[in-house]
């Protein structure tokens, strides 16, 4: 699913007054898919319709998945009447399972009832030594409770033991990030362009990263991160062309234009500029090439 | 010495859209307008990030183009001040990159402000209690840099009220104006996305019964 398709059924769902079964499920699993996080006006509107009115045609595997999602929507936007009666069919459903416990965790920590949440995260690890899910609620716990920097070390020691879990990587590189330890975050995104090379999200957000450390050689390195999206989206990438452009302005030491070595240095923001410029002017609301040329002339860099 | 900003109701609309829209991160914008002396007038609201708050990047890009707008407007505009909302329920404060970013807004326009909304004034008063509102005003003390000033300072302008605020917000965020509302982050995923909101502006405008403006 692409966030077009989610912009797409969104839009069918809003003109509709009496939503299909197959539109709501639609919605439902484009959002699951994309891990969206659309709780008030969408997961609990429409989960709730497709509970209450199509229940019975759904398989037993959307049901679940469905209450489930609900739920968790339902404890977002503090719902916790409707939250406890979803989970409560979840229990009944489920009694043993670990997925199940993370809801009723999840339940409590929404109320701030954190000691709670606490006792059901532990007995789960205490049960599986490896539950991954404990794990990481407990760290969702204490970014709570305020304690970003409790939290990221306790992720950190997550990753140290799984290491191939991408989306612990990401949670602690932008924790990391939050909390301006830019060369921790750096490290995270390292790790996660070791297990996928070229992911366009991964490679921009490294590289903002090496920008905002500075100095010529994060900037040096940046801008190589930058001209592979560049590469990689056939020059459509907006934050790519500007990453350039700004990485080659704030680069102090000027490349000796004999080298040959450096060609490509030097003819790479001159092909940024043309080619944020098309960009802007195929696509850009009106008035926005000019603001756009604007930026290129504060940067020293003309667009030739 | 700040005496008193007031803000069009268009531009906090806005402020309130965009933290509707991502209630669960943190968020940061510009503050467009004029200063006279001691007098913040804020015409409109841009804003910026809900992914790379803490990025320069981005910003640097951003603050270069929306500079660029504010020059257009032939003295009009500039930019006055930076708004944030923090991901948490918690006490408004200025973060150390809030400082850095209004640090650079200060040292190009004398008496910019500084607005972070607190959020558990916010809940409050989108559920109707006007005795207080969310938006904490923080202006720069020379040397001794930003320090919270007294709310009664910030007032909505023109005809407008904080109810007539919170009704126009109510209106809007019930038709779905906020998942419409582009910020810059959004424009650099997809540049034909306009992160100045004219439609937003005229329909914050409308709903709040406002006249237009020439």
């Amino acid at each position: 699913a692409t966030i077009s398709d989610y912009e797409d059924i969104s839009n069918e769902l809003q003109g509709d007054s009496k939503p299909s079964r197959d539109k709501l499920s639609k919605f439902l699993r484009t959002v699951r898919e994309l891990r969206l996080r659309n709780s008030q006006d969408a997961v609990v509107k429409y989960g709730s319709q497709l509970l209450k009115h199509h229940r019975n045609g759904l398989a037993e595997e959307e049901l679940w998945l469905v209450h489930e999602q609900v739920a968790v929507a339902a404890l977002d936007v503090g719902m916790f009447v409707q939250a406890a009666t979803l989970i409560r069919a979840v229990a009944k459903r489920f009694p043993d399972s670990m997925r199940m416990k993370r809801l009723k965790g999840m339940y409590w920590e929404a109320q701030g009832k954190y000691e709670q949440a606490e006792e059901i995260y532990r007995d789960m690890l205490k049960e599986q030594p490896s539950n991954e899910t404990a794990a990481k609620r407990l760290v969702a716990m204490e970014r709570s409770r305020g304690n970003l920097a409790g939290a990221a070390e306790a992720l950190k020691k997550y990753v140290e033991v799984q290491a191939s879990d991408r989306e612990a990587w990401e949670e602690l590189g932008e924790m990391y990030l939050e909390l301006l330890m830019l060369r921790q975050a750096a490290f995270c995104y390292e790790e996660l362009l070791l297990h996928a090379p070229t992911t366009v999200p991964y490679l921009l957000r490294y590289a903002d990263i090496l920008y905002t450390l500075g100095g010529n050689s994060a900037l040096r390195t940046a801008r190589a991160y930058y001209a592979r999206v560049i590469e990689l989206t056939g020059g459509s990438s907006a934050r790519a062309l500007f990453g350039v452009l700004q990485c080659t302005s704030a680069i102090t030491d000027k490349v000796a234009l004999q080298d040959s070595r450096t060609r490509a240095q030097i003819e790479l923001p001159d092909l940024a500029v043309q080619a944020l410029l098309k960009l802007y002017k195929q696509q850009g609301p009106a008035g926005a090439v000019k603001l756009v040329e604007s930026v290129i002339e504060s940067s020293g860099l003309v667009g030739e | 010495m700040v005496q008193s900003v007031k803000c069009e109701l268009p531009s906090l609309v806005k402020v309130l859209l965009h933290a509707a829209k991502y209630p669960n991160v943190s968020i940061n914008g510009l503050l467009l307008g004029s200063i006279e002396g001691d007098d913040v007038k804020v015409a409109d609201a841009v804003p910026l990030f809900h992914t790379s708050v803490n990025l320069a990047m981005q910003l640097e890009v951003a603050l270069a183009m929306v500079e660029a707008y504010t020059k257009q407007s032939a003295g009009k505009l500039s930019i006055v001040g930076y708004y944030h909302a923090e991901a948490r329920v918690q006490a408004a404060d200025m973060t150390p990159v809030a400082r850095k970013i209004a640090d650079k807004i200060s040292s190009k326009q004398s008496n910019a402000v500084a607005v972070v909304i607190d959020n558990r004034k916010l809940e409050t008063f989108l559920k109707g209690d006007m005795s207080e509102h969310p938006f904490d005003l923080f202006t720069k003390d020379g040397s001794r840099g930003w320090r919270r000033e007294p709310s009664s300072q910030v007032s909505v302008a023109s005809e407008g009220s904080w109810q007539s605020l919170q009704t126009a917000f109510a209106s809007l965020h019930g038709q779905q104006v906020h998942s419409t509302l582009v910020d810059f982050d959004n424009h650099l995923d997809d540049v034909s996305k306009d992160f100045l909101n004219p439609k937003i502006t005229s329909l914050a405008s409308l709903s709040a019964g406002l006249k237009q403006r020439a």
